[in-house]
């Protein structure tokens, strides 16, 4: 398994086109409201190949074609019924190779947020990368993977949003981690220096049908100010492998942020309207932890990088 | 090359037929070396190399190296090369004693820090003359010139520093000297004019472990969908079968293991890597030039190296000259590698027009092609005394700013060509390893000099009989920064994603060394060097050690190695 395994944390659903309701930033380059500048990093003008436009459907019953515009998100309708602790057993594998990552430490914050502290709940795997847990169906969950640092095998590997649908057997499920390897030559390929005080990002663009959006561009900003961090980089993928020259999504959806500093993030997704100007389509967060990795995927139409299987919602 | 032309002069003196006259030779050498790589020695500033180290790291190493040979007449010999603890670490590094404290036995553990075998033939070779020149044919060392590209690594011939590696290839070779052969055909006394021609054949690989595909294949779209004749992914080469559809899931190379190979693994001639070798030179010795004795050897190297299933096509050219005559020395090699290849996938290094092939006849990718234009050289000047010697160094090795696009211009020179004690041979040789990981192995500079060009004065004062006082000064500045091993700065003729460095050079280094041999075998040094780097490296994501000046990181590095060694 490659990068794209990361591709099977898809969510099924899809929903009728819905034309023009989109919400753009108002022009090329500016701050999406903030007034900062991001045409370094948002400044594609191909078109976008994805669906963008049937979101709305994915809100469940009673949403409008208007369901959000950039600065509202869609709102999906959760059933706390299908929220129920469940069984699980995971699978620890590297982020690349899929191999089974042997020892390695799974941290889980059911709250989602790793921020606030010690995990909720911790377990270490065997040699074969096996874990064996409880998990909360239908609830986003934050998790690390991490391995003993003496030996620096691994990065801590972060993921929020993990949502496991709702299941009355056992959730079997896959957490990555990533090696010390990786985390070092990929910037390598891609010429960059990564600073061990900050940390990276990396996550896919969906479109509504829960398919990679090739022709999509994120910037990476200060939830509060809208500043983009001076040391970022933001590189996107080419056959699951960051390329240098590419200079926004390709066919695998996927993108890397480097050198983003400790802290909390937004993800913002843009593409091109048409008009000269970029669509606001996608936001989630990101928790930056030094030397890290964080994996946060980015879907249209949500705000949170939320979003729900199906038989989650109501 | 030029060992076998030495041998060549050796054995050119005729032959007579005497009984079996067998003659025993053993060359070889024991070495110990020490290293220190110090802290604290200067001032508050953090000294050594690595971040996670508190105070001096110091290590011993030894590595026995023994070439017996059987010399039948000067008419045939054979030699063979072991190396015996070669570069293993001092002491128990495997835990033998279950408590380090009272270790006794010490293991053969590397400078890897892996295992290591105790014993083991590097090389065997034979070698016989013909009427008409020498051949020589087997696993051998190979060495041509000052060693920027091929280097036998054999000996101390380096002013500083040790050779760890050492260019070995299974390789024959025919020399001859092509003017005697001429004047013998005329029926002239031949003049004994010391012009050499090589002509070789390596066989660099018979079957890689790696299989090559040199296209991607998969059985079904994203969607789960399979990929059907007619869609615009479909690509023939995927349906052996002819049935329309994708069968065939793989990358453009796949690992596998020895134990998948089919029975005739070696038969397959497509994944064959060889090289012919050719080369041409003077090499005289002795020769008089204005009334005074001078040595004077010039040639040129070529090699062509191919691998068909890679539709690789690559040509080497190295160019030599030496000259000494009344204390005055030049010396000098250049190279240069140009060729198209499929062979060099790194991983995400594609093209980014990833369709098709590119050139029908040689079945270049375009996805995967890749154009080598790749320059190196080393020149030397200076002037030669029994009591002193003077000599200015000066050097370069091309880089790669960019080694996923289809313009491979990037090699480090050879790491057995030593220049200094740390910028070289430690710094640049662990960013790169820390930075390609054991991802990308082959884009280690392992010592060599790297993407840089780079002066290296150098004052040698014998003071007394087999006694050396070596001082030298090394500056480089960066060919090709790349943003992640060398830094950029916003004058570089390169594109990179961030350009905060400011610095021109990558820094200077300082050696100092002191070298006698005493009971005629027995070779001491002691070297010394101190580092100043600039803000061109990435000390904090390699995690190296730096400090701040007017805001910019530098680094201090330094280090004390000695070395003993009995030569025989």
């Amino acid at each position: 398994m490659t990068l794209l395994s990361i591709l099977a944390l898809t969510l099924i659903g899809c929903g009728d086109k819905d034309g023009d309701d989109t919400a753009t930033d108002g022009g090329t380059g500016d701050g999406g409201g903030t007034g900062v500048d991001i045409s370094a990093y948002i400044n594609v003008t191909d078109a976008h190949q994805g669906d963008i436009d049937s979101c709305c459907e994915l809100g469940g019953s009673g949403a409008t074609s208007d369901c959000w515009d950039g600065s509202s998100w869609i709102v999906q309708a959760i059933d706390s019924t299908k929220q129920v602790d469940a069984a699980l057993v995971g699978n620890i594998a590297d982020f690349e190779s899929g191999d089974p990552v042997a020892d390695a430490t799974l941290s889980l914050w059911f709250l989602n947020d790793p921020t606030v502290g010690a995990p909720d709940y911790s377990v270490v795997g065997d040699a074969d990368g096996i874990v064996a847990s409880t998990f909360k169906t239908c609830t986003p969950i934050a998790y690390k993977t991490s391995t003993d640092p003496a030996l620096d095998a691994t990065v801590d590997t972060y993921e929020i949003n993990q949502i496991e649908a709702y299941t009355e057997g056992t959730i079997d499920t896959e957490f990555n981690s990533v090696s010390s390897t990786t985390y070092a030559i990929i910037p390598s390929l891609l010429g960059v220096s990564p600073d061990g005080d900050k940390g990276t990002i990396a996550g896919a663009a969906y479109d509504c049908g829960g398919a990679p959006i090739k022709g999509a561009q994120v910037v990476v900003r200060d939830p509060s100010t809208g500043e983009i961090p001076e040391s970022l980089v933001v590189k996107y993928f080419v056959d699951s492998f960051p390329n240098r020259n590419q200079p926004y999504t390709s066919e695998d959806g996927l993108w890397v942020a480097i050198n983003v500093p400790e802290g909390t993030w937004d993800v913002e997704l843009y593409v091109a309207d048409g008009d000269g100007g970029h669509t606001n389509i996608g936001k989630t967060i990101a928790y930056i932890f030094p030397g890290s990795i964080m994996i946060s995927n980015v879907y249209t139409g949500f705000g949170d990088g939320k979003r729900y299987p199906d038989i989650c919602l109501l | 090359m030029i060992s076998a032309v030495a041998l060549l002069i050796a054995s050119s003196t005729s032959a007579h037929a005497v009984p079996d006259n067998f003659k025993f030779e053993l060359e070889g050498y024991y070495r110990n070396r020490g290293y220190i790589f110090s802290d604290g020695l200067f001032g508050s500033d953090k000294v050594g190399l690595y971040a996670d180290q508190d105070g001096d790291a110091r290590m011993m190493v030894q590595r026995l190296r023994i070439q017996p040979g059987i010399n039948f007449e000067n008419r045939a010999k054979f030699y063979f090369q072991t190396d015996v603890l070669d570069n293993v670490v001092w002491g128990d590094n495997q835990s033998i004693a279950s408590t380090a404290l009272f270790a006794g036995s010490p293991t053969n553990t590397g400078t890897k820090g892996l295992e290591t075998d105790t014993f083991k033939i590097n090389r065997a070779w034979m070698e016989f003359s013909l009427p008409v020149g020498l051949i020589r044919m087997g696993r051998q060392p190979s060495h041509w010139g000052m060693g920027l590209l091929a280097n036998h690594g054999d000996g101390f011939d380096d002013t500083f520093g040790e050779n760890h590696y050492g260019s070995t290839n299974d390789r024959f070779v025919f020399a001859t000297k092509p003017i005697a052969i001429a004047q013998t055909i005329a029926g002239k006394t031949p003049d004994d004019i010391p012009f050499f021609v090589v002509i070789g054949v390596d066989r660099l690989a018979e079957d890689p472990l790696v299989q090559y595909y040199g296209y991607q294949c998969a059985q079904s779209n994203s969607d789960g969908s399979s990929i059907a004749e007619g869609a615009d992914n479909y690509d023939a080469r995927c349906d052996p079968g002819g049935d329309g559809y994708h069968t065939l899931t793989h990358d453009y190379t796949e690992d596998r293991e020895e134990g998948q190979r089919n029975a005739n693994w070696w038969a397959d001639q497509d994944d064959d890597v060889w090289e012919m070798v050719y080369a041409a030179i003077y090499r005289g010795e002795g020769i008089t030039l204005a009334g005074s004795k001078a040595d004077l050897t010039i040639g040129s190297y070529f090699v062509n190296r191919i691998q068909d299933e890679t539709a690789s096509n690559v040509l080497i050219a190295d160019a030599y000259f030496k000259f000494l005559w009344r204390g005055i020395y030049l010396e000098a090699e250049g190279l240069t590698i140009q060729g198209k290849t499929n062979a060099i996938v790194l991983p995400g290094a594609l093209n980014e027009d990833e369709s098709g092939i590119l050139d029908p006849e040689t079945g270049l990718d375009q996805a995967l092609y890749k154009e080598a234009n790749i320059w190196g050289y080393v020149a030397r000047a200076g002037y030669k005394q029994e009591a002193y010697s003077a000599i200015f160094e000066t050097g370069f090795a091309s880089g790669d700013d960019n080694v996923a696009d289809a313009n491979f211009t990037g090699r480090p020179l050879h790491p057995d060509h030593n220049v200094g004690l740390l910028l070289y041979e430690e710094i640049l040789a662990y960013v790169t390893a820390a930075t390609w990981t054991t991802g990308a192995e082959g884009l280690w500079s392992n010592g060599g000099v790297y993407n840089s060009r780079y002066i290296y004065p150098q004052l040698t004062w014998r003071p007394m009989n087999n006694w050396e006082v070596i001082g030298a000064w090394l500056m480089a500045w960066p060919h090709k920064p790349d943003g992640s091993r060398i830094l950029c700065a916003p004058d570089d003729d390169v594109e990179c994603s961030s350009t905060n460095a400011t610095a021109s050079s990558l820094g200077w280094e300082a050696d100092l060394a002191v070298k006698h041999r005493f009971h005629e075998h027995v070779l001491f040094s002691l070297e010394g060097g101190y580092a100043r780097t600039t803000d061109r490296l990435p000390y904090e994501s390699v995690g190296l050690h730096y400090s701040l000046k007017d805001g910019k990181p530098v680094g201090n590095f330094f280090t004390v190695q000695s070395r003993v060694a009995f030569e025989f």
